[in-house]
Protein backbone atom coordinates (compact mmCIF):
# COMPACT_ATOMS: atom_id res chain seq x y z
CA UNK A 1 0.00 0.00 0.00
CA UNK A 2 2.32 2.35 1.17
CA UNK A 3 4.70 1.55 -1.71
CA UNK A 4 1.77 1.88 -4.65
CA UNK A 5 1.39 5.44 -2.61
CA UNK A 6 5.19 6.23 -3.31
CA UNK A 7 4.60 5.28 -7.09
CA UNK A 8 1.32 7.36 -7.56
CA UNK A 9 3.86 10.18 -5.79
CA UNK A 10 6.61 9.58 -7.80
CA UNK A 11 4.45 9.59 -11.02
CA UNK A 12 2.28 13.15 -10.12
CA UNK A 13 5.63 15.01 -9.45
CA UNK A 14 6.99 13.35 -12.71
CA UNK A 15 4.34 14.21 -14.37
CA UNK A 16 4.28 17.99 -12.84
CA UNK A 17 7.59 18.15 -13.86
CA UNK A 18 6.62 17.78 -17.27
CA UNK A 19 4.17 19.96 -17.37
CA UNK A 20 6.09 22.72 -15.92
CA UNK A 21 8.88 21.82 -18.51
CA UNK A 22 6.16 22.06 -21.52
CA UNK A 23 5.17 25.58 -20.00
CA UNK A 24 8.85 26.68 -19.93
CA UNK A 25 8.80 25.60 -23.50
CA UNK A 26 6.25 27.12 -24.68
CA UNK A 27 7.32 30.16 -23.10
CA UNK A 28 10.75 30.11 -24.51
CA UNK A 29 9.00 29.51 -28.26
CA UNK A 30 6.83 32.86 -27.31
CA UNK A 31 9.69 34.91 -25.90
CA UNK A 32 11.99 33.96 -29.00
CA UNK A 33 9.52 34.97 -31.21
CA UNK A 34 8.99 38.43 -29.35
CA UNK A 35 12.31 38.79 -29.26
CA UNK A 36 12.53 38.21 -33.45
CA UNK A 37 9.13 40.26 -34.05
CA UNK A 38 11.26 42.68 -32.04
CA UNK A 39 14.20 42.99 -33.46
CA UNK A 40 12.32 43.03 -37.15
CA UNK A 41 9.81 45.96 -36.17
CA UNK A 42 13.35 47.71 -35.14
CA UNK A 43 15.11 46.92 -37.97
CA UNK A 44 12.31 48.53 -40.11
CA UNK A 45 11.91 52.17 -37.39
CA UNK A 46 15.85 52.39 -38.43
CA UNK A 47 15.42 51.68 -42.06
CA UNK A 48 12.83 53.99 -42.29
CA UNK A 49 15.10 56.42 -39.57
CA UNK A 50 17.71 56.08 -42.84
CA UNK A 51 15.39 57.05 -45.26
CA UNK A 52 14.19 60.36 -43.48
CA UNK A 53 17.79 61.22 -42.21
CA UNK A 54 18.91 60.66 -46.14
CA UNK A 55 15.91 62.73 -47.07
CA UNK A 56 17.02 65.89 -44.94
CA UNK A 57 20.43 65.66 -46.20
CA UNK A 58 18.92 65.69 -50.42
CA UNK A 59 19.29 69.55 -50.72
CA UNK A 60 22.61 69.28 -49.86
CA UNK A 61 24.03 66.34 -51.99
CA UNK A 62 21.65 68.15 -55.32
CA UNK A 63 24.86 70.08 -56.63
CA UNK A 64 25.86 69.64 -60.21
CA UNK A 65 29.50 69.49 -60.22
CA UNK A 66 30.30 70.26 -63.70
CA UNK A 67 33.54 71.43 -65.31
CA UNK A 68 33.41 74.45 -67.73
CA UNK A 69 34.64 71.99 -70.46
CA UNK A 70 31.15 70.08 -69.53
CA UNK A 71 28.86 73.25 -69.26
CA UNK A 72 30.05 74.40 -72.86
CA UNK A 73 29.09 71.03 -74.13
CA UNK A 74 26.22 70.90 -72.32
CA UNK A 75 25.00 74.45 -73.97
CA UNK A 76 26.50 73.57 -77.50
CA UNK A 77 25.14 70.38 -77.75
CA UNK A 78 22.08 69.72 -75.42
CA UNK A 79 20.26 72.67 -74.56
CA UNK A 80 17.46 74.05 -76.28
CA UNK A 81 14.20 72.74 -77.84
CA UNK A 82 14.32 69.37 -80.50
CA UNK A 83 11.96 67.61 -82.10
CA UNK A 84 11.40 63.63 -83.17
CA UNK A 85 13.32 63.11 -86.72
CA UNK A 86 13.36 59.69 -86.86
CA UNK A 87 13.49 56.27 -84.93
CA UNK A 88 16.89 54.61 -85.78
CA UNK A 89 16.54 51.80 -83.58
CA UNK A 90 12.96 50.21 -82.34
CA UNK A 91 12.79 47.77 -79.74
CA UNK A 92 12.40 44.09 -80.01
CA UNK A 93 8.51 43.15 -80.09
CA UNK A 94 7.71 40.24 -77.93
CA UNK A 95 4.62 39.23 -78.77
CA UNK A 96 1.97 39.90 -76.15
CA UNK A 97 2.10 44.04 -75.97
CA UNK A 98 3.33 46.81 -78.50
CA UNK A 99 7.21 47.20 -77.47
CA UNK A 100 7.25 50.03 -80.23
CA UNK A 101 5.00 52.90 -80.97
CA UNK A 102 2.86 52.23 -84.42
CA UNK A 103 4.24 53.88 -87.49
CA UNK A 104 1.47 56.13 -86.97
CA UNK A 105 2.59 57.33 -83.67
CA UNK A 106 5.81 57.94 -85.49
CA UNK A 107 4.82 60.50 -87.44
CA UNK A 108 2.13 61.89 -84.84
CA UNK A 109 5.20 62.52 -82.61
CA UNK A 110 6.15 65.48 -84.83
CA UNK A 111 4.00 67.40 -82.83
CA UNK A 112 5.83 67.01 -79.46
CA UNK A 113 8.48 69.15 -78.20
CA UNK A 114 11.22 68.40 -76.10
CA UNK A 115 12.65 71.05 -74.09
CA UNK A 116 16.13 70.98 -72.24
CA UNK A 117 17.09 73.87 -70.44
CA UNK A 118 19.04 74.41 -67.29
CA UNK A 119 16.39 74.75 -65.02
CA UNK A 120 13.28 72.45 -66.82
CA UNK A 121 13.26 69.42 -68.48
CA UNK A 122 9.35 68.57 -70.66
CA UNK A 123 7.89 68.12 -73.72
CA UNK A 124 5.26 70.51 -75.36
CA UNK A 125 1.98 69.85 -77.44
CA UNK A 126 1.64 66.53 -76.18
CA UNK A 127 -2.39 66.77 -75.91
CA UNK A 128 -5.31 64.63 -75.67
CA UNK A 129 -5.71 63.60 -79.79
CA UNK A 130 -1.50 63.47 -80.23
CA UNK A 131 -2.15 59.86 -80.17
CA UNK A 132 -4.98 58.11 -82.07
CA UNK A 133 -4.34 54.69 -80.25
CA UNK A 134 -4.09 53.70 -77.04
CA UNK A 135 -1.24 51.35 -77.11
CA UNK A 136 0.88 54.68 -77.96
CA UNK A 137 -0.46 56.38 -75.44
CA UNK A 138 0.40 54.05 -73.19
CA UNK A 139 3.75 53.71 -74.15
CA UNK A 140 4.26 57.24 -74.54
CA UNK A 141 3.56 57.84 -70.81
CA UNK A 142 5.50 54.27 -69.56
CA UNK A 143 8.26 55.72 -70.85
CA UNK A 144 8.41 58.97 -69.04
CA UNK A 145 6.35 61.19 -71.18
CA UNK A 146 4.06 62.86 -69.27
CA UNK A 147 6.20 64.05 -66.28
CA UNK A 148 8.38 66.98 -66.56
CA UNK A 149 11.55 67.92 -64.27
CA UNK A 150 12.13 70.90 -62.67
CA UNK A 151 16.04 71.66 -62.04
CA UNK A 152 17.13 68.76 -63.62
CA UNK A 153 20.53 68.19 -62.46
CA UNK A 154 22.57 66.51 -66.01
CA UNK A 155 25.41 64.63 -65.90
CA UNK A 156 28.14 63.61 -68.96
CA UNK A 157 30.34 60.55 -69.51
CA UNK A 158 32.64 59.79 -72.01
CA UNK A 159 32.74 56.17 -72.17
CA UNK A 160 30.61 55.11 -74.26
CA UNK A 161 30.20 51.98 -76.04
CA UNK A 162 28.58 52.50 -79.28
CA UNK A 163 28.72 48.46 -80.31
CA UNK A 164 26.66 47.91 -76.81
CA UNK A 165 23.74 50.83 -76.29
CA UNK A 166 21.67 49.83 -73.61
CA UNK A 167 17.99 51.06 -74.57
CA UNK A 168 15.10 50.75 -71.54
CA UNK A 169 12.66 48.27 -72.84
CA UNK A 170 9.61 47.99 -70.13
CA UNK A 171 8.84 44.60 -71.60
CA UNK A 172 12.29 42.93 -71.78
CA UNK A 173 13.74 41.07 -68.45
CA UNK A 174 15.37 42.91 -66.52
CA UNK A 175 14.42 46.01 -68.67
CA UNK A 176 17.27 46.39 -70.91
CA UNK A 177 17.77 45.94 -74.73
CA UNK A 178 21.10 46.02 -75.96
CA UNK A 179 21.79 46.90 -79.15
CA UNK A 180 24.53 48.44 -81.38
CA UNK A 181 24.35 52.43 -82.47
CA UNK A 182 23.67 52.50 -86.47
CA UNK A 183 25.85 55.19 -87.43
CA UNK A 184 30.25 55.90 -87.67
CA UNK A 185 30.51 58.04 -84.87
CA UNK A 186 31.66 58.54 -81.10
CA UNK A 187 28.88 59.32 -78.48
CA UNK A 188 28.92 60.95 -74.66
CA UNK A 189 26.31 60.15 -73.08
CA UNK A 190 24.17 62.70 -71.17
CA UNK A 191 21.65 61.96 -68.38
CA UNK A 192 19.36 63.73 -66.16
CA UNK A 193 17.47 62.90 -63.21
CA UNK A 194 16.54 65.23 -59.56
CA UNK A 195 19.93 65.21 -58.41
CA UNK A 196 19.70 62.09 -55.39
CA UNK A 197 19.08 57.78 -56.39
CA UNK A 198 16.22 56.50 -55.28
CA UNK A 199 17.95 55.61 -52.07
CA UNK A 200 18.91 59.22 -51.35
CA UNK A 201 15.11 60.24 -52.49
CA UNK A 202 12.73 57.64 -51.40
CA UNK A 203 9.75 58.49 -51.91
CA UNK A 204 9.78 59.71 -55.50
CA UNK A 205 9.70 56.72 -58.07
CA UNK A 206 8.92 57.54 -61.81
CA UNK A 207 10.47 58.07 -65.09
CA UNK A 208 11.36 61.28 -66.05
CA UNK A 209 11.22 62.20 -69.93
CA UNK A 210 14.43 61.81 -72.21
CA UNK A 211 16.53 61.32 -69.42
CA UNK A 212 18.89 59.38 -71.34
CA UNK A 213 20.65 60.91 -74.28
CA UNK A 214 23.40 60.09 -76.64
CA UNK A 215 25.44 63.46 -78.11
CA UNK A 216 27.15 63.45 -81.11
CA UNK A 217 30.21 65.39 -79.87
CA UNK A 218 30.76 66.43 -83.51
CA UNK A 219 27.45 67.35 -84.27
CA UNK A 220 25.65 70.23 -82.68
CA UNK A 221 22.30 69.84 -84.53
CA UNK A 222 21.46 66.49 -83.57
CA UNK A 223 21.04 64.18 -80.74
CA UNK A 224 20.28 60.82 -79.93
CA UNK A 225 16.91 59.72 -77.08
CA UNK A 226 16.20 56.77 -75.29
CA UNK A 227 12.72 56.90 -75.40
CA UNK A 228 10.88 53.27 -76.43
CA UNK A 229 13.78 52.40 -79.05
CA UNK A 230 16.54 54.97 -79.94
CA UNK A 231 15.56 58.05 -81.93
CA UNK A 232 17.54 60.97 -83.65
CA UNK A 233 15.94 64.51 -82.65
CA UNK A 234 16.50 67.29 -84.27
CA UNK A 235 17.12 70.65 -83.31
CA UNK A 236 14.46 73.55 -83.93
CA UNK A 237 15.01 77.38 -84.87
CA UNK A 238 11.63 78.23 -84.44
CA UNK A 239 10.17 78.42 -81.29
CA UNK A 240 6.24 77.66 -80.39
CA UNK A 241 4.22 78.19 -76.87
CA UNK A 242 3.81 75.36 -74.79
CA UNK A 243 0.96 74.08 -77.38
CA UNK A 244 3.88 73.18 -79.15
CA UNK A 245 3.26 72.47 -83.29
CA UNK A 246 -0.63 71.91 -82.75
CA UNK A 247 -3.06 74.30 -81.20
CA UNK A 248 -3.63 74.52 -77.64
CA UNK A 249 -7.06 72.40 -76.26
CA UNK B 1 14.88 0.10 -25.67
CA UNK B 2 11.39 1.58 -24.00
CA UNK B 3 13.11 4.30 -21.95
CA UNK B 4 14.92 5.38 -25.42
CA UNK B 5 11.78 5.70 -26.92
CA UNK B 6 9.96 8.01 -23.82
CA UNK B 7 12.96 10.28 -23.94
CA UNK B 8 12.46 10.92 -27.75
CA UNK B 9 8.62 11.40 -27.64
CA UNK B 10 9.15 13.73 -24.88
CA UNK B 11 11.52 15.47 -26.83
CA UNK B 12 9.66 15.59 -29.46
CA UNK B 13 6.57 16.86 -27.35
CA UNK B 14 9.21 20.01 -26.21
CA UNK B 15 10.26 20.96 -29.40
CA UNK B 16 6.10 20.65 -30.58
CA UNK B 17 5.36 22.98 -27.57
CA UNK B 18 8.10 25.50 -28.65
CA UNK B 19 7.16 25.43 -32.20
CA UNK B 20 3.51 26.40 -30.92
CA UNK B 21 4.67 29.11 -28.31
CA UNK B 22 7.16 30.57 -31.03
CA UNK B 23 4.34 30.60 -33.90
CA UNK B 24 1.52 31.62 -31.64
CA UNK B 25 3.39 34.68 -31.00
CA UNK B 26 4.30 35.23 -34.33
CA UNK B 27 1.12 35.42 -35.50
CA UNK B 28 0.09 37.29 -32.20
CA UNK B 29 2.61 39.94 -33.09
CA UNK B 30 5.03 41.57 -30.95
CA UNK B 31 3.40 44.53 -31.81
CA UNK B 32 0.00 45.22 -30.29
CA UNK B 33 -2.36 46.97 -32.85
CA UNK B 34 -2.26 49.82 -31.12
CA UNK B 35 1.28 50.09 -30.78
CA UNK B 36 1.25 49.76 -34.43
CA UNK B 37 -0.55 52.42 -35.16
CA UNK B 38 1.08 54.87 -32.79
CA UNK B 39 4.38 53.23 -35.17
CA UNK B 40 2.44 54.43 -38.42
CA UNK B 41 1.52 57.54 -36.76
CA UNK B 42 5.27 58.06 -35.83
CA UNK B 43 6.63 57.47 -39.15
CA UNK B 44 4.23 58.74 -41.31
CA UNK B 45 5.19 62.27 -39.12
CA UNK B 46 8.24 61.58 -39.55
CA UNK B 47 8.67 61.37 -43.17
CA UNK B 48 6.74 64.85 -43.26
CA UNK B 49 8.85 67.41 -43.89
CA UNK B 50 6.22 69.91 -44.18
CA UNK B 51 5.37 70.41 -40.37
CA UNK B 52 2.69 73.30 -40.03
CA UNK B 53 -0.32 71.41 -38.96
CA UNK B 54 0.27 68.67 -41.22
CA UNK B 55 0.91 65.58 -38.38
CA UNK B 56 -1.58 63.15 -38.12
CA UNK B 57 -3.00 62.52 -34.61
CA UNK B 58 -3.26 58.89 -32.96
CA UNK B 59 -7.31 59.02 -33.73
CA UNK B 60 -6.25 59.76 -37.71
CA UNK B 61 -3.84 57.17 -37.93
CA UNK B 62 -6.08 54.70 -36.52
CA UNK B 63 -8.47 55.75 -38.98
CA UNK B 64 -6.14 55.30 -41.89
CA UNK B 65 -5.00 51.69 -41.07
CA UNK B 66 -8.46 50.65 -40.45
CA UNK B 67 -10.46 52.64 -43.17
CA UNK B 68 -7.96 53.02 -45.92
CA UNK B 69 -4.94 50.67 -45.89
CA UNK B 70 -6.29 47.66 -48.15
CA UNK B 71 -6.97 46.41 -51.19
CA UNK B 72 -9.55 48.23 -53.29
CA UNK B 73 -11.62 47.98 -56.54
CA UNK B 74 -14.01 50.15 -58.35
CA UNK B 75 -17.99 49.42 -57.79
CA UNK B 76 -19.34 52.07 -59.31
CA UNK B 77 -18.97 55.80 -60.02
CA UNK B 78 -21.15 58.14 -58.38
CA UNK B 79 -20.03 61.36 -59.31
CA UNK B 80 -19.13 62.53 -62.84
CA UNK B 81 -16.90 65.89 -63.17
CA UNK B 82 -19.06 68.81 -64.73
CA UNK B 83 -17.10 69.14 -67.87
CA UNK B 84 -17.49 66.90 -70.67
CA UNK B 85 -14.32 64.92 -70.20
CA UNK B 86 -15.28 61.95 -68.26
CA UNK B 87 -14.01 58.64 -69.06
CA UNK B 88 -16.81 56.37 -70.81
CA UNK B 89 -18.54 53.85 -69.60
CA UNK B 90 -16.75 51.49 -71.44
CA UNK B 91 -13.95 52.95 -69.51
CA UNK B 92 -15.56 52.42 -65.98
CA UNK B 93 -16.16 48.45 -66.90
CA UNK B 94 -12.29 48.67 -67.49
CA UNK B 95 -11.61 50.52 -64.54
CA UNK B 96 -12.83 48.01 -62.64
CA UNK B 97 -10.44 45.59 -63.24
CA UNK B 98 -7.68 48.28 -61.37
CA UNK B 99 -6.81 47.76 -57.78
CA UNK B 100 -5.42 50.20 -56.04
CA UNK B 101 -3.67 49.32 -53.17
CA UNK B 102 -3.01 51.74 -50.06
CA UNK B 103 -0.38 50.83 -47.93
CA UNK B 104 1.87 52.72 -45.32
CA UNK B 105 4.67 52.39 -47.12
CA UNK B 106 3.08 52.72 -51.11
CA UNK B 107 0.29 53.93 -53.16
CA UNK B 108 0.03 51.77 -56.36
CA UNK B 109 -2.64 51.02 -59.43
CA UNK B 110 -2.27 47.33 -60.14
CA UNK B 111 -3.58 45.56 -63.22
CA UNK B 112 -2.89 48.59 -65.16
CA UNK B 113 -1.50 47.33 -68.58
CA UNK B 114 -1.17 48.37 -72.40
CA UNK B 115 -4.36 46.48 -72.81
CA UNK B 116 -6.52 48.12 -70.02
CA UNK B 117 -7.84 51.03 -71.86
CA UNK B 118 -9.68 50.57 -75.50
CA UNK B 119 -10.01 54.01 -76.18
CA UNK B 120 -7.63 56.41 -75.96
CA UNK B 121 -9.52 59.21 -74.21
CA UNK B 122 -9.95 57.05 -71.93
CA UNK B 123 -6.38 56.29 -70.96
CA UNK B 124 -5.70 60.05 -71.70
CA UNK B 125 -7.63 61.11 -69.00
CA UNK B 126 -6.61 57.88 -66.55
CA UNK B 127 -2.83 59.27 -67.03
CA UNK B 128 -4.06 62.82 -66.80
CA UNK B 129 -5.80 62.98 -63.33
CA UNK B 130 -2.31 60.27 -62.28
CA UNK B 131 -2.93 56.88 -63.27
CA UNK B 132 0.62 56.34 -64.07
CA UNK B 133 2.38 57.23 -60.56
CA UNK B 134 2.54 55.45 -57.45
CA UNK B 135 4.37 56.71 -54.64
CA UNK B 136 6.76 55.29 -52.27
CA UNK B 137 6.63 56.11 -49.09
CA UNK B 138 3.30 58.01 -48.98
CA UNK B 139 2.59 60.94 -46.03
CA UNK B 140 -1.26 61.04 -44.97
CA UNK B 141 -3.11 63.59 -44.47
CA UNK B 142 -6.41 63.72 -42.64
CA UNK B 143 -9.22 66.06 -42.72
CA UNK B 144 -12.47 66.24 -40.67
CA UNK B 145 -13.41 69.13 -41.61
CA UNK B 146 -16.13 67.84 -44.64
CA UNK B 147 -18.70 69.82 -45.81
CA UNK B 148 -21.01 66.97 -47.49
CA UNK B 149 -23.50 69.27 -49.06
CA UNK B 150 -20.48 70.71 -51.18
CA UNK B 151 -17.58 68.81 -51.51
CA UNK B 152 -15.39 70.57 -53.77
CA UNK B 153 -12.66 68.38 -55.28
CA UNK B 154 -11.53 67.77 -58.78
CA UNK B 155 -15.23 68.23 -60.20
CA UNK B 156 -16.81 70.62 -57.59
CA UNK B 157 -19.23 68.19 -56.82
CA UNK B 158 -21.41 69.83 -54.99
CA UNK B 159 -24.04 67.72 -52.68
CA UNK B 160 -22.26 64.01 -51.92
CA UNK B 161 -25.59 61.77 -52.60
CA UNK B 162 -25.45 59.25 -49.77
CA UNK B 163 -26.47 59.65 -46.24
CA UNK B 164 -23.00 60.05 -44.60
CA UNK B 165 -20.43 61.46 -42.45
CA UNK B 166 -17.00 61.72 -44.69
CA UNK B 167 -13.63 62.36 -43.58
CA UNK B 168 -10.84 63.68 -46.13
CA UNK B 169 -7.69 61.33 -46.80
CA UNK B 170 -4.86 62.60 -48.65
CA UNK B 171 -1.55 61.89 -49.69
CA UNK B 172 1.50 63.34 -51.29
CA UNK B 173 5.47 63.08 -50.96
CA UNK B 174 5.34 65.35 -47.44
CA UNK B 175 7.61 67.79 -49.19
CA UNK B 176 7.45 71.62 -49.16
CA UNK B 177 8.00 72.36 -52.75
CA UNK B 178 9.53 75.58 -52.47
CA UNK B 179 12.29 73.81 -50.38
CA UNK B 180 12.78 70.81 -52.81
CA UNK B 181 11.76 72.15 -56.50
CA UNK B 182 12.38 69.61 -58.36
CA UNK B 183 10.36 66.75 -56.64
CA UNK B 184 7.58 66.45 -59.44
CA UNK B 185 6.45 69.69 -59.63
CA UNK B 186 2.96 69.73 -60.96
CA UNK B 187 2.63 66.00 -61.15
CA UNK B 188 -0.40 64.02 -59.98
CA UNK B 189 -0.74 60.79 -58.02
CA UNK B 190 -3.18 58.21 -58.61
CA UNK B 191 -6.00 58.38 -55.85
CA UNK B 192 -4.42 61.30 -53.97
CA UNK B 193 -7.74 62.44 -52.37
CA UNK B 194 -10.30 59.85 -50.85
CA UNK B 195 -13.08 60.06 -48.93
CA UNK B 196 -13.92 58.12 -45.77
CA UNK B 197 -17.17 57.17 -44.55
CA UNK B 198 -16.37 56.68 -40.86
CA UNK B 199 -19.21 54.47 -40.42
CA UNK B 200 -18.37 51.96 -43.01
CA UNK B 201 -14.74 50.26 -43.07
CA UNK B 202 -15.30 49.02 -46.49
CA UNK B 203 -16.43 51.37 -48.42
CA UNK B 204 -13.91 54.21 -49.71
CA UNK B 205 -14.94 57.18 -52.35
CA UNK B 206 -12.15 58.18 -54.57
CA UNK B 207 -11.55 61.78 -56.10
CA UNK B 208 -9.83 60.53 -59.46
CA UNK B 209 -11.51 62.62 -62.85
CA UNK B 210 -15.34 61.61 -61.34
CA UNK B 211 -15.78 60.36 -57.91
CA UNK B 212 -15.97 56.76 -57.32
CA UNK B 213 -16.87 54.36 -55.03
CA UNK B 214 -14.19 51.96 -54.33
CA UNK B 215 -15.35 48.08 -52.01
CA UNK B 216 -12.80 46.33 -50.18
CA UNK B 217 -11.43 43.29 -51.90
CA UNK B 218 -9.26 40.00 -51.05
CA UNK B 219 -7.56 37.60 -53.08
CA UNK B 220 -9.40 34.67 -53.53
CA UNK B 221 -7.78 31.94 -56.19
CA UNK B 222 -5.12 34.70 -57.61
CA UNK B 223 -7.75 37.26 -58.37
CA UNK B 224 -9.30 40.22 -56.46
CA UNK B 225 -12.68 39.75 -55.59
CA UNK B 226 -14.57 42.30 -53.42
CA UNK B 227 -14.92 40.98 -49.78
CA UNK B 228 -18.14 39.11 -49.13
CA UNK B 229 -18.80 37.63 -52.77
Amino acid sequence: MFICEETIMKRIAKMGVTIVGLCATFLLGAWYAGRVNFLEKQEEIEHIREHIQKRGQSVDICENKFTEENEIFFEEHVMGEWSFSERIIPLEERGMYASNFSEQAVKELENVWIVLHEDVAHRSGYRWDTFSEPEDIYLYAAYGGVGPVRYPVYHIDNNVDEKRIALRDINADGGVYYAPFSEECELVHVTYDLGCDEEQYPSVNTWYLADDIYVDPNNTEVLYMDFCGLWKLERQLDTYGSGGKSELW
Amino acid sequence: MKKIYRIIGILLLFCLVFAVGYLGCRKIGFMGKKQEIRLFMETNNARNVIKWEADIEEEDAQLIEEHVFGEWKIRERIMELESDNNISTQGIEEMKNLVFIYDKNFVRIDGYEQCTFSDRDDLFLFQYYGGNYGVKLPVYHVNRDVDECDLGGQGDYGQFPKECELVKVDYDLGYDLSLYPSVLYGTRYAGEALYVDSEDKDTLYLDMCGLWELKRCKVVDNTFQFEGE
